[in-house]
């Protein structure tokens, strides 16, 4: 019997130290570091596997310790109350003892296998999600995902140093883009939990500023956004397969804006937003890899 | 498809432009009030704005030079 429960106590565990390196959140993240790797050139697939597992251990690291600084405020939201600490199955020592770990060895792995600039700008990622977002803006200001989103952005530079062992132009565009996308993604979510995140004294800005100017404001970002798709384009780093799925796939993200402004009550319109906006990223990189291989 | 550059830059600037107006003129306030508060609120607005311009001259310059990108690869020679 205490063997089973002991058995039922490991892959508790093991649950618990997945679910705190937030495996949803990094597949999107893998998909905007593999892309850029094939639109900068042809890795080989030991890199392909070694950059993965490095950008997984990475993000997972600074997830992990995001939800050590977190632990005060993500016992006050529902969202986020069956987390490890919250939940009290795990040590908030424990948890930062375990981010910091899979940071370290991200950084060694990727130094090691890759090149330092890789490891350099993976690192960097983590720093600014902990320190610049998650310490700093996340409880300071609204505007604390729009700059927080450059933590989001690193991927891209990852993988395009990773291929290419530098940093150009195009890579800053992919960097662009995820830091633009950012913000009617994440608002989409937060109109929707803004009472949890209020709750939880978080300022995000449906919060601070009200449900209309925020999604004015996505509608705003999700121009510039479409509008920085488009200028790889025209200094040639993309073709016209490119193009039109980057004006069809942002008319798409435009549209769900506009109707969500529009419609009443808008939580259904915001889910979708929230939801496409995912698959928006997704398909965006898929494109311009299928662009640069055709 | 070079000529794509300036609309898409202006579309774009004038974007980033309007949510910087938006905290200038009040209606995406800071999280307290002062006015430390308010200028850090306003730099990060000013900061992605400075970002967004240098990137789109930087484009505009690569544009007038035919051999800074190679063709293909969109990469800087």
């Amino acid at each position: 019997m205490s063997e089973v429960a002991a058995g039922q106590r490991q892959r508790s565990l093991a649950a618990d130290l997945v679910m705190l390196t937030k495996p949803r959140i990094i597949s999107l993240l893998l998909v905007t570091t593999a892309a850029p790797m094939y639109i900068a050139g042809s890795p080989s697939w030991f890199t392909l596997l070694i950059v993965m597992v490095g950008g997984y251990l990475m993000a997972g690291g600074a997830n992990a310790v995001n939800m050590y600084i977190d632990q005060d405020i993500d016992d006050r939201m529902a969202r986020t109350r069956l987390r490890p600490i919250p939940g009290g199955r795990m040590t908030p020592r424990a948890v930062l003892a375990f981010g910091l770990a899979l940071a370290v060895g991200a950084t060694w792995l990727l130094a090691r296998y890759v090149n330092v600039l890789t490891s350099a700008l993976a690192l960097g990622g983590f720093y600014f999600y902990v320190f610049v977002y998650t310490r700093w803006l996340k409880r300071t200001t609204p505007q604390n995902i729009v700059i927080g989103g450059a933590a989001g952005a690193f991927p891209p530079l990852v993988g395009w140093a990773a291929t290419t062992g530098t940093v150009d132009l195009t890579a800053i565009y992919l960097f662009l883009i995820v830091f633009y996308w950012t913000p009617p993604h994440f608002w989409a979510l937060a109109l929707l939990k803004q009472v949890d995140y209020g709750r939880a004294g978080v300022p995000m800005a449906p919060v601070v500023w009200g449900e209309r100017e925020t999604m004015d404001q996505m509608f705003w970002y999700t121009i510039l956004l479409i509008a920085l798709t488009v200028i790889p384009v025209a200094y040639g780093a993309f073709g016209i397969i490119y193009l039109v799925s980057a004006l069809a796939l942002g008319g798409a993200l435009l549209w769900g804006v506009i109707r969500m402004r529009r419609a009443k009550p808008w939580t259904g319109a915001a889910w979708w937003v929230y939801k496409y906006s995912l698959l928006y990223l997704a398909l965006l990189f898929v494109a311009m890899v299928i662009d640069k291989k055709i | 498809m070079s000529n794509l550059f300036l609309p898409a830059a202006a579309v774009a600037l004038a974007a980033q432009l309007y949510v910087l107006w938006a905290v200038l003129a009040g209606r995406a306030p800071a999280s307290s009030p002062g006015r430390r508060a308010r200028f850090a609120e306003i730099t990060w607005v000013v900061l992605p704005t400075l970002v967004l311009i240098a990137v789109l001259v930087l484009t505009w310059n690569r544009l007038g030079d035919p051999m800074a990108i190679n063709p293909v690869s969109g990469v800087p020679t």
